[in-house]
């Protein structure tokens, strides 16, 4: 399915297409002052496995949604197995011993054959000296073995059963921190939803792991290999990340995606798809004293485990400046990164403020310099949190040179706005602002069922306390000017730098010339 | 392509379905055993519609959970109104509208005034509609209202907004081929619909040069009254009040006439068929394939959302089962028989797929399709469809602000309003027969138009094992280069410029002598550079005016022909015949427009202007250097100062090797019919030599047979909707 790792990509598309972005955003109440008010109508559920269950009442139709929040994404993955958390995403979908099979006892030792099988070929593929025609017969077998246990197969029933009960948005999404599974249903079918639920987080079955494994392959073409922007990303986060795993793409590297396997998928998901890794909320028409029984119920079913240990490795100081330049047939980009704390650092919120007097909207000071004077840009956009927000991560700005100009020209724009924040304080107007459209930004998101579930979920999951949401408001609030000056200070400074664009060179191939990839 | 599905409805109020009762109560091992309780009583609550006395029509519909209010209008104007010489008129005035201001705030105090309250408002055109949208906590309201009346009603368009509207459009136009995604969309909607209709076309930088704050004024005063506004209100205010706000708000505003838009232009020209766009920086081909669909008030769009559901409508669909699931093929795959409101969607499939498996991805689509009409979805798999359109069917009514776009949106289109009161009902009606019919009746494997993208190298199997493949030039046509704007036009300098080409007509042989010609044979032979050496051609040209070209050509592999009548244009030669790509065709066309003699007849259109930039020396002699502009092509004559003769010109121009400068200069002059021809010509593109010609034979309205400017016999066969 998607991962929204890589959504950025698409927001620039957008971006291009029709000019900047308005801003979002107001004043009014969702602060934490209103957490009484909000609190009556949620309930926290945590079952003596270790799940979180955050129920929302809000009867506004007779649907609701939800979201399941894991606390892994491709920040475990080491080498080998990147693109695993995101493999195992679109295994989630596959079933379960009751669901998706005819025959669930022929069905698990024919994948057991399919196992083993793989791993004859694999080993043999691999070996110093190996020999051609015994590997092809060792990939036929392995063809042979899967053909076999796809006998089995009641194609997509999971996927089925929730199309059919009128369930809709049917998604998941991989992250570098984690990994989210969510849709929505009609809500007199919550026992439903319990039980697929429950069942797949349980005992999900991998099937058709490898036809899905050359599914996830051609999700990086798209996404990575064919997409200008998609490439510049790769790039830019293996430069600016030495260390930590955030310089892995979500996606996976070609080489492990031809090679990871089944027991790969089962290892990783036996170590982090453990109750207490996971936080669902729920959203909608449906009263907590009804529905805690049922979650009881079914995901009780499932055995605690023992918790991961904590990441051990931490990205190390930036010393020198690093640029990327990709020599691309595409149109140019130019982005630069900042490294900065994690996303529970005290300081984050003011990167949350700098983030949007740079970039909120058309008063916002890279449009006003960029695309409104200067015309040398048609989009600009500063973002915080990524590639993801659990670890230390990079506070980025990335702009769209207009038709004719540079990335030099939009690269000394860019740094001028930055140092202007170094040097000045912002002025009381632009702080206010920032402060109105953080608390009408956190009302508008108020409005529909799976964004509250998802933000819930994930507050829950990175502070341990879904309040955290409206908190956040109160902590842009008590930014000050001196605190921008200060981190700004701190932050934009050349050794602690990343650059990245896209030059545009001549296309690879013209019309009857020789391709040059 | 979206995938299409039933969201935009609504209706009177609806006890939503009810299926069985029962209590959770032992261990569940089979999701079939479960028992659903009834569905809860819903009631779909109904905005409140009012007419004002100048024919605007408001609906208004309460929603108290959050402190907000929000305005969504309709507005009958769109981008299919907009000139075809004008593309991008609709993107730039829905931009503008917004940020150029009104007649009491600039576009910069109508920012600062929203972002101080975290309001927006935004304004754009789409192809059917327009539309103007507001947002704001509601104790704004009234302050934020009164902005968003002024720039419905007072637009001011100011100059240096619509220049940044149009960098903006013109850097996505730079842009537009670097996403494999929205290539295959845009070439096959041209495919299908056509590329000049309404449906397909695209801004290109000429058609945004020339759109003027004139014509963003005009378009305001034609579509932006009343009578043509649907205005819809949610949020958090009482409905009394409301009305009597947006009544006085809106009471002075006087109706405008009620025209009748004219229908829009276009007629599908689309021939079956496979064709190419070659894209090198890929890992993939994005394939895509259909013909037209249907419009949504087609009789059979009920068993057609039956149909799309069970073929590309979800996990258990045919072709995420079959293409994605069992084949591994594509990440992304759908399809569908497409709808629109006032014109017929697309029938189309696509995905992507690694180069190596592109043929095997055509063969995927093709064998869905086939068996999509051979055996039509069988019992459980329409009983299947129908229940999950049936069950997510509440989803349409999740939102008040949803309930009220969709009810703006019917009155918009001429439905009824109650509309999705019988969807459930008509879909319910749908059969298994219903459904093998309309698959029948609107899928046909044998009309489809077939594009690939994708890198030219490394596929299983070579395209033209599915036909003759028409490859499609997606080379974006030059305009002006960005920044190499011609200098502001003085009263002194048009003056300047009309007396020194007068002064060039009399050179030619004057007015008279111009404006006689109606068509020119010449007959020359010229040295063109080539990456194999030098070349001798001999070229036979003749013009017909006013939009005749052939042009023979003997080149050592054999004759070449190419010729172009009007908007057809086609390429004869030794491989067969093909049709001249746009792109080439208009740069052909343009070959003409740079002729002397031509540019001199149309001395007096409203479209020539010309204007003297300065002197130069070319060659030693002192010339007036000319900035001619025609239709939209822009030309720069060096016109001998004592002799009146052009002897250099100098344009941009699509070269084999990309966009460049191009310096064409002129020598021995002779006379033929009254008329000064020069008999030797220069060309250079960006200062590297191109070819040089030297001219045998001219003859002035010779007889010609105007079988010359036909098509051959099977020249149809091959281009597609490319004319």
């Amino acid at each position: 399915m998607k991962h929204p790792a890589v959504s950025l990509a698409g927001c620039l598309a957008v971006i291009v297409a029709f000019g900047a972005s308005a801003a979002h955003g107001a004043t009014g109440p969702a602060t934490a002052q209103d957490i009484p008010a909000i609190e009556k109508n949620v309930t926290v559920h945590t079952l003596p496995n270790g799940w979180t269950f955050i129920i929302y009442e809000r009867p506004v139709a007779p649907v609701f949604s939800f979201a399941t929040h894991v606390n892994v994404g491709s920040d475990r993955e080491v080498p080998g197995i990147t693109g695993l958390a995101h493999m195992f995403e679109h295994m989630a979908f596959k079933g379960t011993p009751n669901i998706g099979t005819n025959d669930f006892e022929k069905e698990k030792g024919a994948l057991e054959k399919v196992d083993k099988a793989y791993a004859a070929y694999d080993t043999e593929r691999r070996r110093l000296n190996s020999d051609p025609e015994k590997v092809k017969t060792l990939e036929k077998a392995w063809k042979d073995a899967q053909e076999d246990a796809d006998k089995f197969i009641v194609k997509n029933e999971f996927g089925e059963i929730v199309d059919r009960e009128g369930g809709v948005g049917l998604n998941a999404g991989t992250g570098s921190d984690s990994t989210v599974y969510f849709y929505s249903l009609p809500s007199n079918k919550t026992e439903l939803w319990a039980y697929l639920e429950s069942e797949r987080f349980m005992h999900p079955v991998f099937r058709e792991f490898y036809k899905e494994r050359d599914v996830v392959k051609e999700e990086r073409r798209l996404r990575t290999e064919s997409q200008p922007f998609g490439r510049l990303f790769e790039q830019f986060i293996s430069t600016a990340f030495m260390a930590h795993p955030y310089h892995q793409p979500v996606v996976g590297y070609m080489s492990d995606l031809n090679s990871f396997s089944r027991e790969d998928a089962e290892a990783f998901y036996k170590k982090y798809y453990i109750p207490s890794n996971l936080v669902t909320s729920i959203v909608g028409d449906v009263k907590a004293s009804e529905i805690i029984p049922i979650l009881d119920k079914y995901f009780g079913r499932i055995p605690k485990g023992d918790p991961p240990p904590p990441l051990r490795t931490i990205e190390p100081p930036q010393t020198a400046e690093k640029t990327v330049k990709l020599l691309d047939p595409a149109q140019p980009i130019y982005m630069e990164g900042y490294h900065k704390g994690s996303g529970t650092d005290p300081d984050d919120p003011v990167f949350d403020a700098m983030t949007d007097v740079l970039s909120n909207g058309r008063t916002s000071r890279l449009y006003r310099s960029l695309v409104r004077d200067k015309q040398i840009a048609v989009a600009a956009q500063a973002l915080t949190g990524f590639p993801g927000n659990k670890y230390p991560n990079l506070f980025v700005v990335f702009a769209v040179p207009a038709r004719g100009h540079s990335n030099e020209e939009v690269r000394d724009a860019i740094r001028s706005e930055l140092a202007r924040l170094r040097n000045e304080d912002i002025t009381d107007e632009e702080l206010a602002m920032v402060k109105t459209r953080t608390k009408a930004t956190l009302i508008r998101s108020l409005s529909n069922n799976n964004g509250i579930a998802s933000n819930l979920a994930e507050y829950q999951t990175m502070f341990g306390d879904w309040k955290e949401l409206f908190r956040s408001v109160d902590k842009i609030d008590k930014v000050t000017k001196a605190d921008i000056r200060r981190v700004a200070a701190r932050t934009f400074v050349e050794t602690n730098r990343t650059v990245g664009m896209i030059e545009t060179a001549a296309a690879p191939s013209g019309p009857g010339k020789e391709s040059g990839r | 392509m979206k995938t299409m599905r039933t969201t935009a409805i609504f209706g009177l109020a609806i006890a939503l379905a009810c299926i069985f009762a029962a209590p959770a109560s032992a261990q569940v091992k089979d999701y079939k055993q479960l028992k659903f309780p009834e569905m809860r009583p819903f009631t779909v609550p109904q905005p409140e519609r009012i007419t004002l006395p100048n024919g605007m029509v408001v609906m208004l519909l309460e929603d108290h959970e959050l402190p907000l209010i929000q305005i969504s209008t309709l507005i009958r104007a769109g981008a299919r109104l907009e000139p075809g010489d004008k593309v991008g008129l609709g993107t730039v005035f829905g931009q503008t509208m917004r940020t150029g201001g009104t007649r009491s705030m600039t576009g910069d105090q109508v920012d600062d005034f929203l972002e101080a309250r975290a309001a927006t408002i935004e304004t754009g055109v789409q192809d059917e509609f327009a539309t103007a949208n507001m947002s704001c906590l509601s104790q704004d309201f009234p302050d934020v209202m009164k902005v968003f009346v002024e720039i419905l009603r007072n637009p001011v368009f100011a100059e240096e907004k619509i220049k940044i509207a149009k960098n903006q459009l013109n850097t996505g136009i730079s842009r537009r081929n670097d996403n494999p995604q929205g290539i295959m969309n845009r070439e096959f909607e041209k495919l299908v619909y056509g590329a000049d209709s309404v449906w397909a076309r695209t801004p290109e930088y000429a058609t945004v040069e020339k759109i003027t704050r004139d014509d963003l004024i005009a378009y305001h005063k034609q579509y932006f009254v009343p009578n043509r506004v649907l205005l819809g209100v949610t949020g958090d205010f009482d409905a009394k009040q409301m009305a009597t706000r947006i009544k006085q708000a809106f009471a002075d505003w006087p109706k405008g006439p009620e025209a009748k838009d004219p229908p829009p232009a276009w007629q599908t020209t689309m021939k079956p068929g496979i064709s190419y766009v070659q894209k090198e920086d890929m890992t993939q081909s994005d394939i895509i394939m259909g013909h037209l669909g249907i419009k949504r008030d087609d009789p059979d769009f009920f068993a057609v959302e039956v149909l799309n559901e069970a073929f590309g409508g979800g996990f258990a669909a045919r072709l995420f089962s079959n293409v994605r699931s069992k084949k591994g093929l594509a990440y992304s795959v759908r399809g569908g028989v497409e709808s629109n409101f006032s014109y017929p969607g697309t029938f189309n499939c696509w995905m992507t797929t690694k180069t190596e498996t592109t043929a095997a991805g055509v063969d995927a689509l093709l064998e869905e399709i086939d068996n999509l009409v051979k055996n039509p979805p069988s019992a459980s798999e329409v009983g299947r469809a129908k229940e999950s359109i049936l069950n997510s069917f509440v989803f349409n009514f999740d939102s008040r602000s949803k309930i009220l776009r969709q009810q703006l949106s019917y009155e918009y289109f001429g439905f009824p309003l109650d509309y999705l009161s019988h969807y459930r009902q008509n879909i319910d009606k749908v059969t298994v027969e219903d459904v093998a019919r309309v698959a029948k009746k609107f899928v046909h494997k044998d009309q489809l138009a077939i594009l690939v993208v994708g890198p030219s190298k490394g596929l299983d199997r070579p395209l033209e094992s599915f036909g003759k493949v028409a490859k499609l030039d997606i080379t974006i046509p030059e305009g002006k280069a960005a920044g190499a704007q011609a200098p502001a036009a003085t009263a002194d300098s048009v003056a300047k410029g009309k007396a020194s080409f007068a002064r060039m007509v009399e050179a030619l042989g004057g007015e008279a002598a111009v404006d006689s010609v109606k068509s020119l044979r010449t007959v020359a032979s010229a040295t063109r550079k080539t990456p194999m050496g030098e070349m001798e051609v001999k070229v036979t040209s003749i013009i017909a005016l006013p939009d005749h070209l052939r042009q023979e050509m003997s080149l050592p592999q054999g004759q070449v022909v190419i010729v172009m009548s009007g908007n057809e244009g086609f390429l004869n030669t030794p491989m067969g015949i093909q049709a001249l790509p746009d792109s080439q065709r208009a740069e052909f066309g343009r070959g003409l427009k740079r002729q002397p003699w031509f540019i001199a007849q149309h001395r007096n259109d409203p479209e020539f202007k010309v204007q003297l930039a300065g002197q130069e020396t070319v060659e030693g002699a002192a010339t007036d250097v000319l900035l001619v502009s025609l239709a939209g092509d822009d030309i720069k004559m060096f016109v001998d100062s004592a002799t009146g003769r052009v002897v250099r010109e100098s344009y941009r121009s699509q070269g084999p090797a990309g966009p460049g400068e191009v310096v064409a200069s002129f020598s021995d002059f002779r006379k033929v019919s009254g008329l000064t021809f020069p008999f030797k010509s220069v060309r250079t593109m960006n200062g590297e030599p191109q070819d040089s010609g030297t001219t045998q034979e001219i003859t002035v309205n010779p007889q010609y047979d105007a079988a010359l400017f036909a098509k051959p016999e099977g020249a149809a066969a091959t281009g597609g909707g490319q004319k």
